[in-house]
């Protein structure tokens, strides 16, 4: 199978929430949407996944079971353009692989990029910073 | 069994970064698990769903430090539960309205809904519950206001 594409990395190393941000963020954009580990051993729903998905920091997200089918059988092609992203988090930073940076995507990563960063901003009063 | 448990959130406050608060006052740990206690009833109340808030902190502490924040934070039993529903059955925030006048009100009113269908509502008039808000993923998604998750802040 084919997936190629763009790796569009984000500078933040990853951490243990991170896959319930991002899957809460697909939700949104893909309600009828599916996540896959990339062992494959497990896939479901994004709601399912969040309760019951073992920890991963490697995965993909669908738009749809559709897609999923299309990008198993196919690989990628021009049917399925812009219905998957692979995520990849490590210590370094979190690399999102898609079809293009431009599209569609383009927004959506921008809004995910704002939500993964702002989301690290807060400190606790214990923690010797301010808010 | 209450030093027990009181050892177990004792080490899980330590690990949501909030373990000087033990150390501070030997008492804050009784107390605080005597709140986590009624949040825990307030959940079965509201939900119909028995759970030990505790024993899933312990069985998920990466997921529940965000909840030991709040509790530390005065958050009330009530609005704990809310944050336990979003964090342990993954629901989202629907809709927040925040009222405040200065030396005569507050009121919190949020609302939140399962992934699988069902709403429901909380109201607080206590200033304290307002600390949720810093905790609630904020998010824009194509544009448009979302809040889903509820996250801890960074203890480093």
């Amino acid at each position: 199978m084919t997936i190629g594409g763009h790796d569009v990395i984000l500078p933040f190393g990853w951490e243990p929430e991170d896959r319930d941000r991002i899957l809460r963020f697909f939700r949104h954009v893909w309600p009828q949407g599916l996540y896959e580990d990339a062992l494959g051993a497990y896939a479901g729903s994004f709601s399912e996944a969040l309760r019951f998905a073992p920890p991963s920091n490697e995965f993909f997200v669908y738009a749809s079971q559709e897609a999923w089918t299309e990008w198993e059988s196919e690989g990628a092609s021009a049917a399925n353009l812009d219905t998957m992203v692979h995520v990849i988090g490590d210590t370094t930073g979190i690399t999102l692989v898609i079809d293009s940076p431009h599209g569609p995507m383009e927004g959506r990563l921008t809004e995910l990029l704002e939500f993964l960063a702002r989301n690290r901003l807060i400190v606790t009063r214990g923690g010797g910073r301010a808010a | 069994m209450s030093d027990g448990r009181e050892a177990d959130l004792a080490r899980l406050l330590d690990g949501a970064g909030l373990g000087w608060l033990g150390r501070s006052d030997a008492r804050a740990v009784s107390g605080l698990l005597g709140e986590l206690d009624k949040a825990g009833a307030e959940y079965e109340s509201k939900f119909g769903t028995r759970v030990d808030l505790l024993a899933a902190c312990n069985a998920r502490p990466e997921d529940t430090r965000a909840l030991l924040q709040a509790l530390a934070a005065s958050v009330s039993p009530p609005l704990l539960a809310m944050v336990a529903r979003v964090l342990l059955r993954k629901a989202e925030v629907v809709e927040v309205r925040f009222d405040f006048v200065s030396q005569r009100s507050s009121h919190l009113h949020v609302v939140v809904a399962d992934p699988e269908g069902g709403r429901h509502e909380f109201d607080s008039d206590r200033l304290w519950d307002v600390e949720v808000l810093r905790h609630f993923g904020l998010m824009m998604v194509d544009g448009k206001p979302a809040i889903d998750g509820f996250y801890a802040a960074r203890t480093s």
